[in-house]
């Protein structure tokens, strides 16, 4: 145990699991600046917790910088995000599923805070919907209607950008 | 149409491409070491401070939590990384001049439960009343406002009202402190309020 009340186990949490949970922060804001910095902050509040947090610590600074994230997009709610450019389309995407995936992040990003939580978390983190759940504080049954809503939503905003089921099929 | 498992798969591949060169910046544990162990002091200064500040407060006093926030790490490192964002803080001081003013115009500046209400001389027949909450949420409606020397700042006017208030970081880096003056308070004036705490 060293003079800040934290143990080498603290080290090890920071290295293993600080780059997974920077690409959570900056996929629920949109922004890299603000993601390192609910990071820093999501760390800090697991520090001071880790005494109970240690023993799943992962899952404490996951819940910690979530709500962080959903307090953040309440605020800034009518601000411009940033958003990465993903890949360009080139002659190679017959299909339009490079431009998909290039137009699908900005659309994440429109979506209701929790909306695009239950996505990032389920298609991102891989979590379960239990998972989801206790991540976000609500029912699996909330978890559930939240992603068919986002995906719903995800459609309308995309609208023409998305092929069809029988192209996907046939560009595998 | 996309099925839902289609449109998930394109989601994961999405997410992974937008992800794959996020790299924390080296000294990221270091930092909220550092961090965690000036909360600590901060925290056992505080226990120290409060009565004192109590006393304090018939001369003017510091009214916002103070203290210094870590810069978060910035070492040199591997392209495309991610940029290091320093909020800047402040702690909002009041003058020693100033009073504790119990008679204030409601009329002119309206007064929360939660606020502190200063009268500061700012000249020889001159004064400003200020009224500072230093545990706020910023609005919505708040806009870059520019203060020379003082960058960071947040304005929302009340015409109503015929006030500005204007919002600077807490040093804990969430909250926010409001300053409310009369709308015609030149910016000249309220720079003197703002003390760097980071």
């Amino acid at each position: 145990m060293t003079l800040d009340g934290l143990g080498p186990d603290f080290d090890d949490f920071v290295r293993s699991a600080s780059t997974s949970l920077l690409r959570l922060a900056y996929l629920l804001t949109g922004d890299h600046g603000h993601a390192e910095d609910l990071v820093q902050t999501a760390l800090l509040r697991t520090a001071r917790r880790w005494p109970s947090a240690q023993a799943q610590p992962e899952a404490f600074a996951r819940r910690v910088l979530t709500n962080l994230a959903k307090d953040r997009w309440r605020s800034r709610s009518r601000r411009p995000v940033e958003t990465a450019p993903g890949p360009e389309p080139g002659h190679d995407d017959p299909n339009g599923q490079v431009l998909l995936r290039r137009t699908l992040l900005p659309a994440v990003l429109r979506l209701p805070a929790r909306q695009r939580a239950v996505l990032v978390l389920r298609y991102f983190e891989d979590l379960s919907i239990d998972e989801t759940a206790t991540v976000l504080g609500c029912s699996a049954g909330t978890v559930k209607s939240q992603t068919h809503a986002a995906l719903a939503r995800l459609r309308d905003l995309l609208g023409d950008v998305i092929p069809t089921a029988k192209e996907i099929d046939h560009a595998h | 149409m996309l099925t839902d498992e289609q449109l998930t798969d394109q989601l994961r591949l999405a997410f992974d491409q937008a992800t794959r060169d996020i790299t924390p910046a080296p000294g990221l544990g270091a930092a909220v070491r550092r961090r965690h162990r000036q909360g600590r002091r901060r925290a056992g200064a505080v226990r120290v401070a409060l009565p004192v500040a109590a006393a304090a407060c018939v001369g003017g006093a510091v009214v916002s939590g103070g203290g210094h926030r870590a810069p978060a790490p910035n070492a040199q490192r591997p392209t495309p990384s991610v940029s290091p964002i320093r909020p800047v803080s402040y702690v909002v001081t009041v003058p020693a001049q100033a009073e504790s003013f119990s008679c204030l115009d409601g009329n002119s500046v309206p007064v929360p439960h939660d606020a502190a209400t200063w009268v500061v001389a700012t000249g020889p027949d001159d004064c400003l009343t200020i009224v500072v909450r230093t545990d706020v949420a910023l609005p919505g409606s708040a806009r870059p406002f520019s203060l020379a020397g003082v960058p960071g700042l947040y304005e929302t006017k009340d015409a109503a009202a015929n006030t500005r208030t204007i919002y600077s970081r807490n040093a804990d880096g969430r909250s926010w402190s409001a300053l409310t003056v009369t709308a015609d308070t030149p910016d000249a004036k309220l720079r003197s309020f703002y003390a760097p705490s980071n």
